[in-house]
């Protein structure tokens, strides 16, 4: 709009111009705070129109705890003070919708240079924030999925040459021995070993890799249930090792449940197999605190709980506390696994959002602490 | 003199049985002594005459680890004259450097082959130059 038309056809342009801008809501308040004009880009951004928000203190746009918290107050005891307040957040819209605003409050003076009011600027920049968001979340996807990476190289340099290792030396040793049966004989047994070793360890590499972040695969999942199956899994181990499980009533959780259920056939089987005799095991929940979720660098917009797995088993030295769960890591040579089976759990725990921890000492049992969303978030 | 002795610590059975017939293909005189973990082999030094000419010492054991073995023997006034060979599969870097920073004498990837680790012992047992990192597939070490 050029000067002179706007000076023809419309007696105050300036104002005209407030009241037209779209992309930032712009309006005056009083000392206190309540509104006093209001333009077409705060009727877009926040959903009010004109008639029904005139009077009304500007609280109205902030949430719930931001209003406990007296945010509202405290910007505008900022812009008295310094003249101008700058703050960016979530804020409400009519429809009760977030958008993500970024206001400046600036002071209006009289000629003694009293406060007499506020202008308020907003923008809507909710599509820059979620962008933001998802930037931050690929970030740590792809570093999580790098750290992995380099597990499977070390896996490819080590535990997978191992077993091929052994076939290329005992087969050396039966072309030199092609006339004595029985060392040949013997020297294929361990031939077939490697092998039989090595298939089983790309297998679980395999499923390791398959178990992938189930978007959209979550239901309501009933930990009772899946307790109950993974017990029902191992009822013949049970009874052959005279265990005795403990548990409490579960929560139900969003999550996938095949591996669920995973999580708790690994964490059993564990228990028992690291028991000398008897092995006592015991379930039970617990809250999580806010201190705790921090700790475990989890998103503090949820609510936790906690499952405690506690076996009075062999215990290990504290020091192996991160080691176990990875990839291929036996702390105990008592029992030919892979090692794979922390590795697993680790993966599901994270694939649900949530954290694994463990506390052990030699001969004083393992405690498994896994902590997981719960339903309602 | 009496013939040397050299000390294995691996607990992989098949890597002990492996390593003493690697030995005996080098028809020279020695006693070979096993030992499955790095505790085990600790016990031995408790006999203050065992005093090995080298030491070949596997880094992934379940207990303690090759490693914390090494760091150890590397404080022993008494132990840390002796050559420790790390003897592995893993050809990982990062296992390579940090080793020969705890003070081990050769870094031998364990060999796909018998004789190729016997060719590797002789050498070394000749005292011949050897690079830190040996493997199979360095060509002058197995001719």
């Amino acid at each position: 709009m050029s000067k002179s038309t706007a000076g023809k056809n419309i007696e105050n342009p300036y104002h005209k111009m407030i009241e037209e801008v779209q992309d930032y809501a712009i309006l005056m308040l009083d000392k206190d705070g309540n509104i006093l004009n209001w333009n077409l880009g705060a009727e877009k951004i926040k959903g009010y129109q004109e008639a029904e928000i005139i009077g009304k203190n500007f609280r109205i746009f902030y949430k719930d705890e931001d209003r406990a918290n007296k945010l509202p107050e405290r910007l505008i005891a900022e812009a008295t003070t310094h003249g101008r307040a700058m703050h960016e957040g979530w804020r409400v819209r009519k429809n009760k919708e977030r958008f993500w605003g970024s206001i400046v409050i600036t002071a209006l003076h009289n000629e003694n240079n009293e406060v007499i009011g506020f202008t308020k600027v907003t923008r809507d920049l909710t599509e820059r924030k979620l962008a933001e968001e998802q930037l931050k979340q690929n970030t740590k996807e792809l570093e999580f999925r790098n750290r992995e990476l380099e597990q499977f190289v070390y896996i490819a340099s080590h535990d997978l040459q191992e077993p091929l290792r052994k076939i290329q030396v005992f087969s050396g040793l039966i072309e030199k021995n092609l006339d004595d049966k029985e060392s040949a004989a013997r020297f294929l047994e361990r031939i077939n070993a490697a092998a039989k070793r090595m298939s089983i360890l790309i297998k679980d590499v395999l499923q390791y890799s398959k178990l992938s972040k189930g978007e959209g695969l979550e239901v309501p999942v009933d930990l009772n249930t899946v307790l109950k199956g993974a017990l029902e899994d191992f009822d013949l181990l049970i009874e052959q090792r005279k265990a005795v499980v403990n548990f409490v009533p579960l929560p139900v959780i969003m999550g996938i449940p095949i591996q669920l259920h995973q999580l708790f056939t690994n964490l059993l089987s564990n228990a028992i197999k690291f028991s000398k005799e008897n092995p006592s095991i015991e379930i039970s929940t617990a809250s999580v605190s806010g201190q705790e979720i921090e700790n475990a660098g989890l998103s503090p917009d949820k609510s936790y709980v906690k499952i405690i797995f506690k076996d009075q088993g062999i215990g290990f030295d504290p020091k192996y506390k991160e080691d176990i769960f990875k990839f291929f890591k036996r702390l105990q040579d008592i029992e030919p696994g892979t090692g794979i089976g922390l590795a697993l759990c680790k993966k599901i725990v994270e694939n649900h959002d949530g954290h694994i921890s463990v506390i052990s000492q030699p001969n004083q049992g393992t405690t498994f602490h896994i902590i997981l969303p719960t339903l309602f978030n | 003199m009496p013939s040397p002795t050299y000390l294995l610590i691996d607990d992989d059975a098949d890597d002990l049985e492996i390593f003493g017939l690697a030995l005996q293909d080098t028809r020279l005189e020695y006693h070979f002594v096993t030992a499955g973990n790095a505790l085990e082999a600790l016990d031995l030094f408790r006999d203050a005459h065992f005093l090995p000419a080298y030491i070949f010492l596997d880094l992934n054991m379940p207990m303690k680890t090759g490693k914390e073995f090494l760091t150890e023997i590397k404080s022993s006034e008494k132990l840390r004259h002796i050559p420790v060979i790390i003897y592995t599969t893993s050809s990982h870097p990062n296992d390579v450097g940090e080793t020969e920073r705890l003070g081990a004498a050769h870094y031998l990837v364990k060999p796909s082959s018998i004789d190729s680790l016997t060719r590797i012992l002789v050498k070394l047992f000749n005292k011949q130059p050897l690079p830190y990192f040996l493997t199979e597939e360095i060509k002058d070490l197995v001719m």
